[in-house]
C-alpha cells in the first residue's frame, strides 16, 4: 500500500501522541506510587509514635503502681505494677518489629530495654524491702540512686525515638512532594507535546483539505475545457462531413459527367486520367467517412447491455460474406462467452476485425478466418485468426495509430482507421486489444472486455 | 414557360454544383422535366406562399420538395418548419437531402414531421440512383390526400 505525505504525517502523529499518552500512564503510575509508599510510610510512623508514647505510660505506670505498693502496702498494687510492666514489655517488643529496618533504634531499644530491667530490678528491690520493714524505710528505698536518673534516661531515650521518626517522616513527606512536583512537570510536558503534535496535524490536515479543494476546482475547470473543446470538435466534424464531402462530391459527379458526355471525343489516356480523378475523390470520401466514424467512437456514449457475441459474429460474417469475394474463406466460429457493451460499436469492432482478416487472408490459396473466445481471469478475450499475409512485429507500434498501414493501398485497399476505431472502442469498453502476427503466416488480433459482476 | 405548367419537383439548394448534379440525377429517370430550382430558403417559402417576387404568380404547390439542409440566410430545418406547420403545404411530401448524417439534424428533421432524410455520396452513380429511387417513390408510387 502506498501512502501519501499527508497520510504519513497524520500515521506518525497518532504514532507519537500514542507513545506520549503511554509516557503520560507510565508517569502517572510512578507517582501514585509514590504517593501510596509515601501514605504508607506515615502511617508507619505514626504507629511507631503510638508506641514509644505506650512504653512511656506503662513505665510510669508501672513506677507509680510501686510506690503506691509501698505508701499502702496494698498488694493489688503489685498485680497492676505487673501488668504495666508486661504491657511495657509488650510495647518494646512491637517497637523492635517496627523499627527492624533501623539499625540505630535497635541499638537505641537495646539500651531501652536494658534501662527498662534495670528499673524494674529496681523496684522489685523496693518491693522486697517493704514487705520485710517498715513503710518509712521502703520510702527511703524509693529515693534510691538510679531509679531517678533510669526514668530520665527511659524517657530521654523515648524522646530520641520520636525525634528521629518524626525526621524520617518529614524526610519521607518532602521526597514525595518533589515526586509529585516531577510527575506535574512531565504532565504537563507531555500535555504540551500532545497538543503540539495534534496542532500540526490539525494544521496539516487543513491545508491538505484546502489542496484538495483547489484541486477539484481545476478539475472541474479542465473538464470545463474539454468540454468546450468536444464541442468544437463537433461542430469541427460536422463541418467536415458537410463543406469537404459537397466540393468532392462536385469533383467526382463532374468527373463522371465528363466521361458520359465527352467520353467518346477522349482518347484511352484522357478516359484513363478521369478514371483517377473519380477514383481518388471516392477514396477521399472514404477517408473522410472513416474519420468521422472515428472521431464519433470518441464521442457516442457507451449504453452497455448483454451482447450475444456468437449471434453478433456470425451477422458480421454474413454481411462481408455473401456474395463478395470472401464468400469462398473457410471461416470458424468457437464458443464466444457472451459480453456486456455496447452492441452497435461491439458490431463495428468485430466487422472491422473480421474485414481485416478476410481482406489480408484474400491471396492465400486457402484463405481461412478463426474466430474464438474465452473466459479467462474475470474477462472475456476474443480472437480473430488468419492465414493471410501477417505483417512485421517491428511496425507494431503503428498498427493502430490513424491513418497508419503496413501494407500498400494497391495491395490491400483501405484507409487505415479500423484498427483504431475498434482500438478505441475496447478502450472505451475498458479492455484491452493487442496482436501478433508473422510475416507471410498470418495474425491473430485479440481483445478483451471486463466481464461485470451480476446479481 | 415551364413555370405555367404543374411544378413537379421543388428543389432548394444553395450549390449550383450540387443542384446540377441532382437535377441531371432526376433527368437520368427522366423526372426533371418540371423542377424548379430556388437557392434559398427564403425564395422558397415566397414561392410556396406566393409571396415577394411570385406574389402574382398563381398557385404553384409541386407534388414533391427536395431540401438541401445547410444553406445560408434561412437554412433547411425552418423552411422545413414553416412548410409542415402551415396546412396548404403541409401534405407536400419533404425529402431532406444533406452531405452529413449528423444524428440531431436527422431527429429534429422527423420531429418537424420531413416525409424522408437522405444523405447524399459523393460518388455521382449512387447518388444518381439514389435520388431517382426517392423521386419515383415520392412522385409515381406513393399517393397524397387530393
Amino acid at each position: 500500500m502506498r501512502l501519501t505525505t499527508i497520510e504519513k504525517k497524520v500515521l506518525a502523529g497518532f504514532a507519537a501522541s500514542l507513545l506520549l499518552l503511554a509516557a503520560m500512564a507510565v508517569s502517572a503510575g510512578l507517582s501514585i506510587r509514590a504517593f501510596v509508599s509515601a501514605s504508607r510510610w506515615v502511617t508507619h510512623t505514626y504507629d511507631v509514635l503510638q508506641t514509644v508514647e505506650a512504653v512511656r505510660v506503662q513505665v510510669q505506670a508501672s513506677e507509680l503502681h510501686t510506690r503506691a505498693f509501698i505508701l499502702t502496702g496494698n498488694p493489688a498494687r503489685l498485680d497492676q505494677r505487673k501488668l504495666a510492666h508486661d504491657q511495657a514489655d509488650h510495647a518494646l517488643d512491637t517497637l523492635r518489629t517496627l523499627t527492624s529496618d533501623n539499625r540505630l533504634e535497635q541499638v537505641r531499644l537495646a539500651l531501652l530495654r536494658g534501662h527498662v530491667m534495670q528499673l524494674h530490678r529496681n523496684q522489685q528491690r523496693m518491693i522486697d524491702a517493704r514487705r520485710q520493714q517498715q513503710a518509712g524505710a521502703a520510702a527511703e528505698l524509693s529515693g534510691m540512686a538510679g531509679t531517678y536518673q533510669l526514668l530520665q534516661q527511659i524517657d530521654g531515650l523515648l524522646e530520641n525515638m520520636e525525634q528521629s521518626e518524626k525526621q524520617l517522616l518529614n524526610q519521607r513527606i518532602e521526597h514525595a512532594r518533589v515526586t509529585a512536583i516531577y510527575t506535574v512537570a512531565v504532565f504537563a510536558l507531555l500535555a504540551v507535546s500532545m497538543f503540539g503534535i495534534k496542532l500540526y496535524l490539525f494544521l496539516r490536515i487543513k491545508d491538505e483539505v484546502q489542496e484538495r479543494e483547489r484541486m477539484d476546482e481545476d478539475l472541474i475547470r479542465a473538464k470545463q475545457v474539454l468540454e468546450a473543446t468536444n464541442k468544437e470538435l463537433e461542430s469541427f466534424s460536422y463541418s467536415i462531413s458537410h463543406d469537404l464531402r459537397s466540393p468532392l462530391r462536385a469533383v467526382n459527379g463532374f468527373a463522371r459527367i465528363l466521361d458520359a458526355e465527352y467520353g467518346s471525343k477522349l482518347d484511352d489516356e484522357g478516359r484513363r486520367i478521369i478514371s483517377v480523378i473519380v477514383r481518388n475523390s471516392e477514396k477521399m470520401s472514404a477517408l473522410i467517412d472513416d474519420l468521422l466514424a472515428f472521431s464519433r467512437v470518441g464521442r457516442d456514449p457507451v449504453s452497455k447491455g448483454e451482447v450475444n457475441m456468437a449471434a453478433l459474429v456470425s451477422k458480421v460474417h454474413s454481411d462481408l460474406t455473401t456474395a463478395s469475394e470472401y464468400a469462398s474463406t473457410q471461416f470458424s466460429l468457437g464458443d464466444l462467452p457472451n459480453a456486456d457493451g455496447d452492441p452497435a460499436m461491439l458490431t463495428q469492432v468485430w466487422s472491422n476485425l473480421i474485414g481485416n482478416a478476410l481482406k489480408y487472408s484474400s491471396r492465400n490459396p486457402a484463405p481461412e478466418v478463426t474466430v474464438a473466445g474465452e473466459l479467462r481471469d474475470g474477462e472475456c478475450i476474443y480472437s480473430v485468426q488468419d492465414n493471410g499475409v501477417g505483417f512485421d512485429m517491428k511496425y507494431y507500434g503503428k498498427l493502430f495509430g490513424v491513418f497508419q498501414r503496413l501494407h500498400s493501398d494497391a495491395e490491400y485497399p483501405g484507409t487505415g482507421v479500423g484498427l483504431a476505431i475498434a482500438q478505441r472502442i475496447v478502450t472505451r469498453h475498458g479492455g484491452r486489444i493487442w496482436a501478433e502476427a508473422t510475416p507471410g503466416q498470418g495474425a491473430t488480433f485479440r481483445f478483451s472486455l471486463p466481464r461485470e459482476a451480476r446479481a | 414557360m415551364s413555370e405555367l405548367k404543374q411544378v413537379e419537383i421543388l428543389l432548394v439548394e444553395d450549390s449550383q454544383e450540387d443542384a446540377e448534379i441532382t437535377i441531371r440525377g432526376l433527368q437520368q429517370a427522366n423526372l426533371a422535366n418540371n423542377l424548379v430550382w430556388l437557392k434559398d430558403g427564403e425564395e422558397a417559402l415566397d414561392f410556396l406562399f406566393c409571396r415577394g417576387r411570385f406574389s402574382d404568380h398563381a398557385d404553384y404547390r409541386p407534388r414533391l420538395i427536395l431540401l438541401d439542409l445547410k444553406m445560408p440566410k434561412m437554412d433547411g430545418i425552418e423552411v422545413l418548419k414553416e412548410i409542415k406547420q402551415n396546412p396548404q403545404t403541409r401534405n407536400i411530401p419533404v425529402v431532406m437531402l444533406t452531405s452529413s448524417a449528423e444524428e440531431s439534424d436527422i431527429v429534429r428533421s422527423y420531429s418537424l414531421g420531413v416525409n424522408s432524410y437522405l444523405v447524399k455520396p459523393v460518388d455521382f452513380q449512387k447518388f444518381s440512383e439514389e435520388i431517382a429511387k426517392a423521386g419515383i417513390y415520392w412522385l409515381v408510387m406513393n399517393k397524397v390526400p387530393g
